[in-house]
């Protein structure tokens, strides 16, 4: 660790978060599409200054920002406010300009490249310059970020990450976790406002934003997907924004992912590709999920779906829904798709 | 008579088409297994006695990222030379390169009619095959025990799949 990243972890134990340190100003503007986000600094009570055009400076907030803002001005410009280290002054930069990072936020694809491995964002953190697009799920903020970040957007999103804190960087045990996001739709209270954060909990009383959030993520992954041309082994781009996004979404992915693959306007193409995703992803979710999602789509009014679902189980090895295959095989319509299903279950009975 | 095969989505080439699909002409979405570039057509020639079929199809495996069924059609020879299309033998693009230098071919200069015409024609003719993921897995284990396809060739995610189930 170098003697800044050292000095960082030294002055930062005395940080801590509380509940007034949030607050959002969700007031439409003129230009009707944005958000102002401000930051307190409980020991001044100042706020971190937006104006009509935006953040366009921020004062030394009396020497001390206890934790790391980024903060999204009318400019679409994202300023990130650095942790304020007693020896090192408080300044904010003008990062944006990162074309990508606006589409990540329209678009919930995270290239997985991006996702971890980039060294460079653990600089970034003390050089108060973050690229934004660096930013979004790279494992290095989990361990070098002590704080809480609000990232706000005219596109709707609200992005809330606060972190884990277990190695040489954990600096608190108040607080718990990771990265988590939370959206909004412009004319609901914002969370942070009306849940202030509170030490130690993670789980903001949000759940229902941030599952609307993945939700419309989710959907759009889908959308995207129809325009690609799916063939069986070829790993899809469809394929690889579900996984990225669904990285960064946390548990909760499976009962939306599953709803959205069994809704009829869903095309039938993307549904049995992300079927067959799903029967690939054990990492990312329970097998019982997995199984479970995969038997419902049996019943899909679409051949294609249902032998993806079929193929699907097999290919897991998914002794424990025979049952279900054998009732797919019983209905099914399509001679050809059902002698496809005949030979899965002879396979699965090891026949 | 050799036939041809192609890779295909086998539910996309089911002889139980939709009900707006009328006798005699096939859904779209078949059209999309038709990858074309510059005008061709990859196709694989299969031996009547199917004596190079596994082959084949261990080396279509091989060329993707993950184990996977295959879904194929396979046709007799003689239906693009009936539609006046021409084939050319071209090498394949598989980790397999006996297969691509020996059984690979381009239907060449395919118009947009042309090609139509064959997918046609190929619904008629074919027959809908498929070979299932477990088969493929074992395949590409004999494969790589023969050193019939070249291992640095595969992708990662494939050798590590098959790594993980031999071990």
């Amino acid at each position: 660790m170098s003697a800044r990243h050292a000095g960082a972890t030294a002055a930062l134990k005395s940080i801590s978060i509380d509940a007034s340190e949030l607050t959002a100003d969700t007031t439409p503007r003129p230009s009707g599409r944005h958000l102002a986000v401000v930051w307190r600094n409980p020991r001044s009570n100042d706020l971190v200054p937006t104006g009509s055009v935006g953040l366009e400076e921020v004062r030394p907030l009396g020497g001390l920002l206890s934790a790391p803002a980024f903060l999204e001005t009318d400019f679409g410009m994202l300023a990130h406010s650095k942790l304020s280290f007693p020896e090192t002054p408080f300044a904010t930069g003008d990062i944006w300009g990162n074309r990508q990072f606006q589409d990540y936020l329209c678009t919930p694809t995270v290239p997985a490249a991006d996702l971890w491995g980039n060294s460079q964002f653990q600089d970034y953190l003390y050089t108060n310059m973050v690229p934004a697009a660096d930013l979004w799920g790279n494992s290095q903020i989990e361990n070098a970020w002590p704080g809480t970040v609000l990232i706000s957007t005219d596109l709707r999103d609200v992005y809330q990450i606060s972190t884990d804190l277990q190695d040489t960087h954990k600096i608190s045990t108040d607080l718990k976790d990771i990265c988590q996001y939370v959206s909004y739709m412009p004319n609901a209270a914002l969370p942070v406002t009306t849940h202030p954060l509170q030490s130690g909990r993670i789980e903001m009383q949000a759940g229902d934003f941030r599952d609307r959030s993945l939700e419309q993520k989710l959907r759009v992954v889908f959308q995207r997907g129809t325009e690609e041309r799916f063939e069986d082994g070829m790993e899809s781009e469809f394929a690889k924004e579900l996984e990225g996004l669904v990285r960064a979404s946390g548990p909760n992915f499976g009962e939306i992912l599953g709803r959205i693959v069994e809704e009829d306007p869903v095309s039938s193409s993307v549904k049995a590709e992300a079927i067959g995703w799903i029967s690939r992803t054990n990492a990312l979710l329970p097998r019982a999920q997995r199984i479970s999602i995969l038997e419902r789509a049996l019943g899909s009014g679409s051949a294609l779906v249902r032998d993806s679902a079929a193929v699907g189980l097999a290919s897991m090895d998914a002794t424990e829904a025979i049952a279900a295959l054998a009732r797919a095989f019983a209905s099914e319509q399509n001679t050809e798709l059902k002698s496809d299903i005949e030979e899965l279950i002879r396979y699965l009975r090891g026949l | 008579m050799s036939r041809l095969l192609i890779k295909v989505q086998k539910r996309l080439w089911d002889r139980q088409q939709p009900a707006f699909v009328d006798p005699g002409d096939i859904c779209a979405d078949g059209l999309i297994d038709l990858n074309v570039k510059d005008n061709r057509l990859s196709v694989w020639e299969v031996a009547e006695d199917n004596a190079n079929l596994e082959r084949v199809l261990t080396a279509l495996a091989a060329n993707c990222t993950y184990t996977s069924k295959i879904d194929y059609i396979l046709f007799d020879s003689g239906v693009p030379l009936k539609l006046g299309l021409a084939i050319k033998s071209t090498p394949g693009g598989t980790p397999d390169s006996k297969a691509n230098e020996t059984w690979h071919r381009d239907l060449i200069e395919l118009s947009g009619k042309k090609l139509l015409a064959f997918a046609l024609a190929a619904f008629e003719n074919a027959s809908r095959e498929r070979c299932q993921e477990h088969k493929v897995v074992n395949m590409l284990k004999g494969a790589i025990e023969r050193n019939e396809i070249e291992q640095s060739k595969l992708s990662e995610v494939l050798l590590a799949k098959l790594q993980v189930q031999q071990s």
